[in-house]
């Protein structure tokens, strides 16, 4: 269990979890998993993500872990832009129970 | 007119097609969509399915509430008095025609791609007690063989976006409707300003993947097409952020639903949310904008200075 800067130190997030977002970054934008690192910026070139990217990152994200999460694209979900930052989003999420976060 | 200009990939492709290609592409490409289980879209639109924008009036108010509103404003809109022709061109579900059938006393002819949703159109304007005055079929726009001044109301609603041949299809409305016939048309459009980006890879997923063929005129292109086949044009209103907030309440069906989805038909929730993540986007930023538009052929039937827009708190007779 690893803790990440700026979240509550009561939300830990599993390694389980952050290698699960990972996966589905390479599924989705067909990279392999050791080409997208917790430190990727969504914005970084080489992992070429458009905003057709992002949304299908939301969608693959929110079916996975059944959740539903801010779209990427939106200033409500500004402070996302590492992958690290959608791995803690996902993981508070998730937290917040089945469906959590659901609107 | 600027119909030749062609804004997109996909509308650039029918252009190189003749006619008869690009009314074949249609038929195949458009109704796949429309195609899948009626037990999904009964999940993800309100209770007689309309699959386009409702009417919000605030936006904490419910799919139905909207959806209802904008039937009960076409209504208004038409006027349609007992005995009188109605063509809906893309009927879908049967949403529109079925509700104005209940509403009214005229005669309904529906037409769509999708062998689906004319059953159950049917089956519903069986459970209706409608069926009577109801004839649905599976039929391409450009396929209606029908004598000039067969009807008095012509209605698209989320419909005419997919069709390519906007010119044939005005001259085609202008011929079928008699004097004092209306035209209804419900969907979405381009700014006339090039804003957004129409080539991304975002464009052509919603266009071509998911909806099969759309092309998207600016407003005044097809109000001038409406305009050249002799109609006059009676009133036109923006339902750009009642559509962002009907896809709202669209995705989050979706997301609700999303494990019964893929039991019926796996992938299509994912489509349904990408491509209304995708519009819904572009409607927010207003890239692209919902309008209904109302037209006359002759005299008007309704009286569009006595649609009630006033203020909050405005009394009849006060100054």
């Amino acid at each position: 269990m690893r803790q990440k800067r700026g979240m509550a130190p009561d939300t830990p997030i599993s390694d389980t979890l952050a290698t699960e977002v990972r996966r589905i970054f390479a599924e989705t934008l067909r990279l392999r998993i050791e080409d997208v690192s917790l430190d990727a910026r969504l914005d970084q070139p080489h992992l070429g993500i458009d905003s057709l990217m992002l949304i299908k990152l939301n969608v693959a994200l929110e079916e996975a872990f059944d959740i539903a999460l801010p779209d990427f694209t939106t200033p409500e979900a500004s402070t996302v832009r590492s992958v690290r930052d959608v791995v803690a989003l996902v993981s508070e999420k998730v937290a917040s129970g089945p469906n959590g976060g659901a609107r | 007119m600027s119909s030749s200009e062609a804004r997109t990939r996909p509308e650039r492709e029918a252009m190189e097609r003749s006619p008869e290609e690009q009314r074949e592409h249609e038929r195949r490409m458009v109704a796949e969509h429309y195609q899948h289980d009626v037990d999904i879209f009964s999940m993800v639109l309100d209770s007689r399915l309309a699959y386009a924008t409702g009417v919000f009036h605030r936006p904490d108010e419910d799919l139905e509430t909207a959806q209802s509103r904008k039937f009960a404003r076409i209504q208004a809109k038409l006027a349609i008095g007992p005995g009188e022709r109605v063509l809906d061109v893309g009927c879908g579900w049967g949403s529109n025609l079925l509700y104005l059938a209940e509403h009214t006393g005229g005669h309904f002819h529906g037409i769509t791609l999708s062998e689906r949703q004319r059953d159950e159109a049917l089956r519903r304007a069986r459970a209706a007690g409608v069926l009577d005055r109801v004839h649905i079929e599976v039929r391409h726009v450009e396929d209606l063989a029908l004598e000039p001044a067969s009807y008095d109301v012509i209605l698209f609603s989320g419909s005419i976006v997919h069709m390519h041949n906007r010119e044939a299809v005005h001259q085609m409305v202008g011929r079928l409707l008699r004097a004092g016939g209306r035209l209804l048309i419900s969907d979405c459009y381009y700014p006339a300003e090039s804003r957004g980006d129409r080539e991304s890879a975002a464009t052509h997923y919603i266009f071509v993947e998911a909806l099969g063929y759309c092309r998207l005129l600016h407003l005044g292109e097809e109000l001038s097409l409406i305009e050249r086949a002799g109609l006059d044009i009676l009133h036109v209103e923006d339902l750009t952020s009642s559509y962002v907030l009907t896809l709202e309440r669209w995705i989050d069906n979706v997301r609700k639903n999303r494990r019964r989805i893929e039991e019926l038909s796996p992938g299509f929730s994912r489509v349904l949310q990408q491509y209304m993540t995708v519009a819904k986007l572009s409607f927010a930023r207003r890239t692209a904008l919902e309008y209904m538009i109302l037209a006359t052929k002759g005299r008007p039937a309704v009286d569009v200075a006595a649609f009630p827009i006033l203020p909050p708190g405005y009394e009849e007779g006060s100054r």
